[in-house]
């Protein structure tokens, strides 16, 4: 048991390799459902749900999988994943499921999915696979709930549900219409970017 | 339902990219470059289609055997055959296009679009002819997106942009005024 | 071509296995599901008229081609109190599917209960434009007496024909008498009406008043009001 890649592997997907940040992947759900905090962690919950799984699933059958059929194999499972979360929304978190509408089906085209699973899922061996899914799903999480706070708040003035601003503050309806996603969503990664790049160069200043 | 309606509707006042949020990922991706932009999105065009059409029979036969929760699964497995169809015509008909595509026709199985768009016309309940003609709108929506942005990021490349602006940053960005301009079209119909 | 079969043959079973998992998943889950739809069609019944018992009524619904159901509203005596209207309008996008609700010769709310939606403007346009509704006489002009939501032409035609055809049923299929007089419960003004009802401009002040004090006896507008913003949340589609 190797504690410490499997503590590598899960952290890595939350800060080294965020997959809205630093890989830029599964851009669609991350613009579509972030105007509203609640959806963020609903639907950052539900594609960890499917991440891990289909990870497990596909680490597990990695010699069973003939490389030639592998992308279809990987549908196939990953499909299975999401239509079992559509149902289970739909049966016990039916608000949660009206709001994110079509976009649950759509995790299965959720690029962070493939992309884990052609590049790590298929080669590693499977607890090493759930912590990567782990670590991918939860930092997604993050990441949109993060952005869904932001909008939210600019866009309604609330942040869950409950009021931040001041009196005064007249909510940004941009925000949380698409137009607002784009920029929002870009304003954030050059953040990101920039904190990034000045502590990169600050590394090299110290050496 | 009108079709010239569902049409427009899918190009511009409901743009799929722009409005809906769909196909982010290669409108991200394949958009440096104003031709391959184009061929991906009549790659894609294609791929919609069809799928939408080939979907629309799939959905009566899940419905009439009682499995429609098999929906999602039938659908993608469509579209990755679909997808696979395409790239074999494309390496006999255009091996330049072919090329320059490169690693992205095949992601075309994983276009939100695609799968979304189909999604949408069970959702919204319509008939064959209407299917396809939301599929066709919604890639033709995604194409004049695709193309219209391919041109701003080529004239963005040139520009000097300060570091963290640089890639996807500022292509973001970019997009998000579009989708202010593409929101004037809300009242259209 | 026999390498083409076998992994063809082994993707198949990959398949099954899945539909197997799937039909398991779906045994557990289609009680659930069909419980929660049913609660949100009920939803929209409850939204216009009520908290009252909701019987079908059976009926020849030929030529009424945007009425899905009628349903008797029944209080606790199990006296008819009045009817309720599930309703399918081609909207702009595809189907929105809505509730209306008419007592005692006028409509007490119309609510919008699913549509296909993107996020997007005038969710306020829309709860003001089906609070129009309310009160307005139930004969079949009236409901295109409403003002449509501006930028929202076809979604606002499609909701005001498929009021109107309730109002047809209820007055041919009924019996209701909806001319413009008879008893017109207190009209709930909300906040940002359309003028629609200046025909009682002089008692709009009373009617107001009365309304507040007659709050209790009105839930269906009330309710209709907080159902609207609630699935008002995405707006109607927009044209």
């Amino acid at each position: 048991m190797d504690w410490q890649k499997l503590r590598a592997a899960f952290t890595n997907g939350i800060i080294q390799e965020n997959p809205t940040f630093r890989l830029v992947l599964g851009m669609c759900p991350t613009l579509a459902i972030t105007y509203q905090a609640s959806n963020g962690i609903g639907m950052g919950l539900a594609t960890t749900f499917v991440l891990v799984f289909s990870n497990l699933v596909i680490s597990l059958l990695r010699k069973a999988i003939p490389e030639k059929i592998r992308i279809p194999a990987f549908v196939i499972i990953i499909a299975t994943f999401v239509s079992i979360v559509e149902m289970v929304m739909h049966a016990y978190f039916p608000a949660l499921y009206d709001t994110l509408g079509v976009f649950i089906s759509l995790i299965v085209v959720n690029c962070i999915i493939f992309a884990r699973a052609e590049s790590f899922a298929f080669k590693n061996p499977p607890l090493v696979s759930i912590m990567d899914g782990l670590g991918m799903g939860i930092g997604f999480t993050l990441a949109i709930t993060l952005l869904s706070c932001v909008r939210e708040l600019l866009g309604s003035g609330t942040v869950f549900g409950t009021s931040f601003m001041p009196e005064w503050f007249e909510p940004m309806a941009i925000a949380v219409q698409p137009a607002g996603g784009f920029i929002l969503l870009g304003s954030t990664l050059a953040v990101v970017t920039g904190l990034i790049a000045r502590s990169q160069r600050k590394k090299e200043a110290a050496k | 339902m009108n079709l010239i309606l569902i049409f427009v509707g899918g190009v511009l006042v409901n743009n799929f990219v722009m409005n809906r949020f769909m196909g982010i990922c290669p409108f991200l991706g394949v958009s440096k470059k104003t031709e391959t932009a184009f061929g991906m999105g009549m790659a894609v065009t294609f791929v919609i289609t069809l799928a939408s059409v080939i979907t629309y029979f799939v959905r009566q036969l899940l419905v009439s055997l009682d499995i429609a929760y098999m929906q999602t699964l039938a659908f993608i497995l469509v579209i990755a055959v679909l997808v696979q169809v395409v790239e074999l015509v494309l390496r006999k008909l255009s091996y330049a296009l072919y090329q320059a595509l490169g690693v992205y026709l095949p992601l075309i199985t994983t276009n939100c679009a695609v799968l979304g768009a189909t999604i949408l016309n069970v959702d919204n309940g319509y008939n064959l002819v209407q299917s396809a003609v939301n599929g066709f709108g919604a890639s033709i929506g995604f194409t004049l997106a695709i193309v219209l942005f391919s041109g701003i990021r080529e004239k963005m490349e040139l520009s000097d942009l300060p570091e963290w602006m640089k890639g996807f940053p500022g292509a973001l960005i970019g997009a998000g005024l579009m989708a202010v301009a593409f929101s004037g079209f809300k009242g259209l119909i | 071509m026999r390498e083409t079969v076998k992994l063809g043959i082994r993707l198949m079973l990959f398949a099954l296995v899945a539909a197997l998992m799937l039909a398991v998943v779906n045994g557990v889950t289609a009680d659930p599901i069909a419980k929660n739809e049913n609660r949100k069609m009920n939803a929209s019944l409850v939204a216009v008229l009520g908290d009252y018992l909701f019987e079908p009524l059976e009926g020849d619904l030929t030529g009424y081609d945007k009425i899905t159901a009628v349903y008797a509203a029944k209080d606790d005596a199990g006296a008819t109190v009045g009817y309720a209207y599930e309703l399918s309008a081609d909207g702009y996008g595809g189907e929105i599917k809505l509730s209306a609700g008419v007592r005692d010769g006028a409509v007490t709310g119309v609510s919008v209960s699913s549509h296909t939606e993107t996020k997007g403007l005038g969710t306020s346009a829309q709860d003001t434009f089906l609070a129009a509704f309310q009160g307005i006489a139930a004969n079949p002009d009236a409901a295109f007496g409403v003002d449509a939501m501006s930028g929202a032409t076809v979604s606002s035609n499609a909701i005001r024909s498929a009021v109107s055809q309730a109002l047809q049923h209820a007055n041919e299929v009924l019996g209701m008498a909806g001319a413009g007089g008879g008893t017109t419960p207190p009209v709930e003004t909300a906040p940002a009406t359309e003028p629609e009802t200046d025909a009682t401009t002089g008692a709009t002040t009373e009617a107001a008043a009365t309304a507040e004090t007659e709050a209790a006896e009105e839930p269906a507008a009330d309710a209709t009001t907080a159902a609207t913003a609630a699935t008002g949340a995405a707006g109607v589609k927009e044209g």
